[in-house]
């Protein structure tokens, strides 16, 4: 009777657990959201264009002091993205991602500041470094389409 | 001189021992990606000798190369927890079924 009581107990559990996760498939990780798919490929292509303009153009033209503007609004866009993807629950590993590429682009700042204009080989190595870095989110933001 | 072959292979190592049984999802990824980082490294370290960049700089390049290290590992994070949760689901979907059948009506 005993024996009866404890299986039936165990039948009522697993029947609880499975109508409790069948009535909402868990999810693990936050559902694709393609404004920020939109808004990663955007700050990249803008990073794409500030390697190219150093890539061709010469002093005073490439010079920091040039291109304050455009750190300060990459920085405005990139807050941006980081509060939004904070808002979205189950979302910590693509806020991590967003928080390292912005302390990223702050070491890119002072890396054009201290260079004056970058030089090829450091742009060789920044663009191998930032691409891997935006893959890396894209491709994350990605596989959460389900 | 860098070994960059020796650098995938503690990368992948690394990777594999966080990730256990999902590793074998991101294997791919994250050898090309690991790859890429390694060969990005021995580049820096190539700049730094032969004096193209100072001690700032390098270590500017080295903690932006931190980070998108950092990076790909939580893809390969993020991916694994989406494999088990597509693990978890079929297999709820899979008792879902189950007990369909046997009570004779869509309970669930």
């Amino acid at each position: 009777m005993i024996t009866n009581r404890r299986g039936s107990g165990s039948v009522y559990l697993t029947l609880s657990l499975v109508l409790l996760f069948a009535s909402c498939a868990p999810q693990f990780v936050a559902p694709y959201d393609p404004a920020t798919d939109s808004a990663v490929t955007n700050v990249q292509q803008q990073l794409g264009t500030l390697f190219a303009e150093q890539q061709r153009t010469d002093p005073p033209v490439c010079d920091y002091d040039n291109y304050v503007g455009f750190y300060d609004a990459l920085d405005v866009d990139l807050g941006s993205l980081v509060i939004r993807n904070e808002a979205r629950e189950q979302n910590q590993l693509t806020v991590r991602q967003l928080r390292l590429l912005g302390d990223s682009l702050d070491n890119l700042e002072a890396l054009h500041q201290r260079s004056g204009c970058l030089p090829e080989g450091q742009i060789e190595v920044l663009q191998r470094q930032f691409d891997t870095s935006f893959t890396a989110i894209l491709r994350l933001e990605l596989a959460k389409r389900r | 001189m860098l070994d960059t072959d020796r650098l995938v292979t503690d990368l992948l190592a690394a990777a594999q021992q966080i990730l256990g049984d999902s590793f074998d999802a991101v294997r791919p990824y994250a050898t090309a990606e690991f790859r890429k980082l390694a060969e990005t490294l021995v580049l820096i370290a190539e700049l730094r000798a032969t004096g193209a960049v100072d001690d700032e700089q390098a270590r500017l390049l080295l903690d932006i190369q931190k980070n998108a290290s950092r990076t790909v590992l939580l893809t390969l994070e993020g991916i694994a927890l989406l494999t088990a949760e597509r693990v978890l689901n079929a297999a709820l979907g899979a008792v879902t079924d189950t007990i369909n059948r046997t009570l004779g009506f869509e309970l669930l």
